[in-house]
């Protein structure tokens, strides 16, 4: 559709952001709340536009030109950006959860929201600018763009800990990123140019093809360095449930909801279709780290005492799965993967949202001192039922289809060299079980039992918090009955991993 | 007859200088200069405009021999001497302070300061290591006297320290070129470059480079001779400081990227050494910057860094690495002269250099902060600044030169993300409130630092964005070295 800009799609939070920052803009601060939520609520439609309007055969572009030029072209790079089916679930994944972040921050934010809503802005820049560019120097612009909002926002309206957190977020994600640059460098030294069209249609598969196997598998576990400190992996993960911990909730939401998904989305796009072949010899044994994420991480999050921590620790075990599914290599698992990175997105934007709102009331995140809330607070009660349903994988609900999917998936992997693979798969299943435990904990602890005296005269829900827990949950329902209509987006993509990656 | 001839086609930018030195040596001999001691900055100032503006009457197309192959002109060391008058023109706009609180010696200040920009002209286009000795020895002890010029004791150690360095520095460079002579019996950079070619280099060769980069080296503040830096930034006046952090190490990195595509390059040992040493550095210096609680203390290592990362990139000679340096040179120029325009600032609204007075700056003063936070983010290599673009135009520059450097590439990638923890931690305590101090920061509107402070701003964003031009300026700078 020519008419749906996509320039427009992605820099107009920007625009919105440095509108803010002017000296002319209207100070007050209910005027900028109200603002951005009006602004996030059109940009949402805007970016349904694109997924009503899709067509498999013919990808969105466009190209950014400044001053009449595109990039820096005397380096080959140019400020191009695309959409194809992944990155047009993750992009109006992206629209939805900064609209409910922003609605969510009215209750959370007190102070300086002029400086928050801005930056809130820039990143919604920056995560759509990572979803969306075909080439590789912009996508790690933006990639380390983000880093700089998320740090801020942390540090400044996080709780506890928050500036030592926030320092810990920025150390692991740039140490991770300057790995990811040594790739993108190593690439460039084969093949004299940083221009990579890296959206699948435009992948160009010659320079790669190019290069010898075993400098493919180098580059390709120094890209993979940087996107599992993201995704997390396991010896990788410890900054993030410092780092969710001390957020803000709205912050968390995003942060659980998107960025752990970059490193998703970029896996994908570098590691399966750039490099396929040093992906089919690596796969395996990214199996094994995925299956120790998914147990290890499970346990974890069972052991914690802070309600936030046990999120934290859940989404880690979640991206587990996500990762399990995609080096599968089939089309059912990595369908699963894909389908997964969504679902558990929608998820863990509710649970952390009510773990904010729990926190909020009664200003303690300790799971001994929180009991018999479900008294006072039955609507929140209900959802957070519900959510812990999805997030168990109840059918009906989107959880569920990603992980069956996922599993179905692993079941049927065919690396005949490997022998100890079925056994590492079967023991994943376990995460069924360990999910449930700590859910079940979560839920059990905070709203059943007897209510202790201080607690009673908590409020339940506000019409905000309402408003965002209801549309998640219509969201979740609503892919969970009818899975297909995801799918059928990104079935494409799918059909061209499986094809270049597959076996 | 044919030296006229040399000043007239080359030394018109330096004879302009030198007039202009003439002009404040007859000033400070003047009874009561003290009434008008405000006036040197802009006599100072239009001398070096003047010069800037008679570099486009110089000879530089086809490559010009001077004074008897004493010194070179080409398009290189035009590019170069321009960037240096440049700074110098900033510079002399940011002395206001320094000039203010020993308005006797006003006029005494320009004069060294005019004889270190000159020096540091002169040193970019030698062709022999006689006039190279020259100059740098005029740099070393202009700077001995503008490190001293501030007021009290703290000056005076950090004067007596430079020079102790230099002179071991200076003993160590005069050892190696006699070394050098003793083997090619010349002092000529050509007259080398021709010996060289006839002849296979030995390791008494290798051992004389080494000797003559360490000359240099020490005006780069690289490892061996990397200590003094902290100190030094600390005793001088801050202008003084930014001086030093730029001018002096434009001069020596352009020269030295001559001397290793030419001079050094017959050695196969010596750019390994340079990269050693360059690695060492940027691990050091990034490491000690961590601890610093003052401003210009941190800078100070931040520039000895930022010089390492240069250094590294053009010790692997090839032409398209000299382009990335040149233009790392000229984003490192705008940032470092943004940051310490800000630090003025600062300091003459009776601000102490310590970091933690930074508190509230992001909520009294949001434009000046903004700017402070551009020159800052860019030299810890965040997108949007030139500082980004520089960064991965040199790494991209290392990762091509071959597969061997991977693991230096990866101690240099390490030692930026320890930079990015420094500059981000300013930029965190801008954001910081402090309940307990509610006095407005007040910025003179009228002061020449706040409009440098701004257009360093702007100038960094713009080459963030749109860095095309000037990369294929610097390509054909380099082309032409």
């Amino acid at each position: 559709m020519e008419y749906l800009s996509l320039n427009l799609l992605i820099f107009s939070p920007l625009i919105i952001a440095i509108l803010f920052f002017l000296p002319i803009f209207n100070t007050k601060e209910v005027f900028i709340r109200r603002f951005t939520k009006t602004f996030m609520g059109v940009h949402f439609v805007y970016a349904l536009c694109f997924w009503i309007f899709y067509n498999p055969d013919v990808n969105f572009f466009d190209e950014l030109f400044l001053f009449g030029q595109s990039g820096v072209q005397s380096l080959g790079i140019r400020s191009a950006f695309a959409i194809d089916g992944l990155s047009l679930v993750m992009v109006t994944l992206t629209s939805f959860l900064f609209f409910m972040s922003a609605i969510s921050s009215k209750t959370i934010i007190r102070h300086r929201q002029k400086l928050y809503y801005g930056l809130l802005l820039l990143l919604e820049t920056s995560v759509l600018g990572v979803f969306t560019s075909s080439d590789i120097f912009i996508f790690f612009c933006f990639w380390e763009l983000e880093l700089i909002p998320m740090y801020f926002l942390i540090s400044l309206w996080g709780s506890g800990r928050a500036q030592k957190s926030a320092m810990k977020f920025l150390l692991y994600t740039f140490f991770g990123s300057l790995f990811l640059l040594l790739g993108i460098l190593l690439l460039s030294y084969y093949s004299d140019t940083l221009n990579f069209q890296m959206s699948s249609l435009f992948a160009d598969i010659n320079v790669v093809d190019k290069l010898p196997i075993n400098i493919q598998i180098l580059i390709s576990i120094l890209l993979m360095i940087g996107f599992f400190v993201k995704l997390p992996i396991i010896p990788l993960h410890t900054w993030l449930p410092n780092a969710h911990c001390d957020a803000p909730a709205p912050i968390s939401i995003l942060l659980a909801g998107l960025l752990l998904k970059m490193g998703a989305y970029g896996f994908i796009r570098f590691n399966i279709l750039l490099l396929p072949d040093a992906f089919k010899i690596l796969a395996p044994f990214l199996i094994v780290f995925a299956v120790i994420n998914i147990i290890h991480a499970g346990l974890c999050a069972y052991n914690q005492d802070d309600i936030k921590k046990i999120i934290a620790y859940s989404s880690i075990s979640n991206m587990g799965i996500v990762l399990l599914g995609l080096c599968t290599n089939n089309e059912q698992g990595v369908t699963g993967g894909i389908v997964h990175m969504v679902s558990h997105g929608l998820i863990c934007a509710g649970l952390f949202m009510i773990v904010g709102i729990i926190y909020n009331r009664t200003k303690t995140r300790d799971i001994k001192a929180i009991s018999g809330l479900g008294t006072v607070m039955p609507n929140l009660m209900g959802f957070t039922v519900m959510f812990s349903f999805a997030a168990i994988g109840v059918p009906l609900l989107i959880g569920f289809v990603g992980e069956f999917l996922t599993f179905w998936g692993a079941f049927s992997v065919q690396y005949d060299s490997y022998i100890f693979l079925p056994t590492v798969i079967i023991s994943a299943i376990f995460v069924l079980v360990i999910s449930a435990a700590y859910m079940f904990k979560f839920v059990h602890r905070i709203f059943f039992g007897s209510i202790d005296n201080s607690w009673a005269i908590l409020k339940d829900l506000t019409a905000h918090e309402f408003i965002v827990l209801s549309s998640i949950l219509s969201v979740i329902v609503f892919f969970g009955i009818n899975p297909m209509s995801l799918i059928d987006v990104i079935n494409p993509i799918v059909e061209v991993i499986v094809e270049s990656a597959g076996i | 007859m044919n030296s006229t001839y040399d000043i007239l086609n080359i030394f018109i930018p330096s004879v302009i200088l030198l007039i202009t030195i003439a002009v404040h040596t007859v000033l400070s001999l003047l009874k009561n200069n003290i009434n008008y001691y405000k006036i040197s900055k802009w006599i100072s100032f239009s001398g070096l405009i003047l010069s800037l503006i008679s570099m486009f009457d110089v000879q530089f197309e086809p490559i010009y021999f001077a004074f008897s192959d004493a010194i070179v002109s080409n398009t290189y060391t035009i590019f170069i001497q321009s960037v240096i008058l440049v700074s110098a023109i900033i510079c002399v706009l940011l002395t206001k302070k320094i000039i203010a609180s020993r308005r006797n010696n006003a006029f005494t200040f320009h004069i060294i300061f005019l004889s270190a920009v000159l020096a540091s002209m002169i040193l970019v286009s030698v062709n022999d290591y006689l006039t190279m000795f020259i100059s740098m020895e005029l740099l070393s002890i202009a700077c001995f006297f503008l490190i001293s010029f501030n007021k009290g004791y703290i000056s005076k150690e950090a004067s007596l320290k430079y020079i102790f360095t230099n002179i071991i520095a200076s003993s160590v460079f005069l050892l190696g070129v006699s070394y050098l002579y003793g083997i090619t019996s010349s002092v000529n950079f050509s007259e080398i470059n021709e010996f060289y070619m006839q002849h296979t280099a030995e390791w008494m060769y290798t051992i004389s480079i080494l000797f003559i980069a360490s000359g240099l080296l020490f005006k780069l503040a690289v490892f061996p001779f990397a200590n003094w830096i902290l100190d030094i930034y600390e005793g001088s006046s801050t202008s003084v400081a930014a001086f030093l952090s730029v001018i002096p190490k434009v001069a020596v990195l352009g020269l030295l990227c001559r001397l290793l595509v030419f001079n050094f390059s017959y050695s196969f040992e010596f750019p390994l050494i340079l990269l050693i040493f360059a690695s060492i550095t940027a691990i050091w210096s990034n490491l000690i910057a961590i601890r610093q609680r003052n401003i210009k203390r941190l800078l100070a290592a931040s520039s000895s860094a930022n010089a390492s990362y240069m250094l590294f990139a053009a010790s692997l000679v090839s032409v398209y690495n000299i382009s990335t340096v040149i233009f790392y040179l000229i984003t490192y120029v705008l940032m470092n002269l943004g940051v310490f325009s800000a630090v003025i600032l600062l300091e003459n609204s009776a601000f102490s250099n310590k970091l933690y007075e930074f508190k509230n700056f992001a909520y009294t003063n949001p434009l000046f902060c903004f700017a402070f936070l551009v020159s800052l983010l860019g030299l810890a290599g965040i997108p949007l600044t030139s500082g980004f673009i520089a960064k991965i135009y040199l790494l991209s520059a290392i990762a091509k030169s071959g597969l061997i450097f991977m693991p230096f590439l990866l101690v240099l990638v390490i030692a930026m993300v320890i930079a990015m923890f420094y500059y981000v931690r300013i930029a965190k305590l801008m954001f910081e409130k402090d309940e307990t101090k509610d006095e407005k920061f007040v910025i003179y509107k009228t002061e020449s630092a706040s409009i440098i402070l701004y257009l360093c701003a702007i100038f960094t964003i713009i080459i963030g964005i749109i860095p095309d031009k000037i990369i294929e300026i610097c390509k054909i700078i380099a082309y032409n070295i």
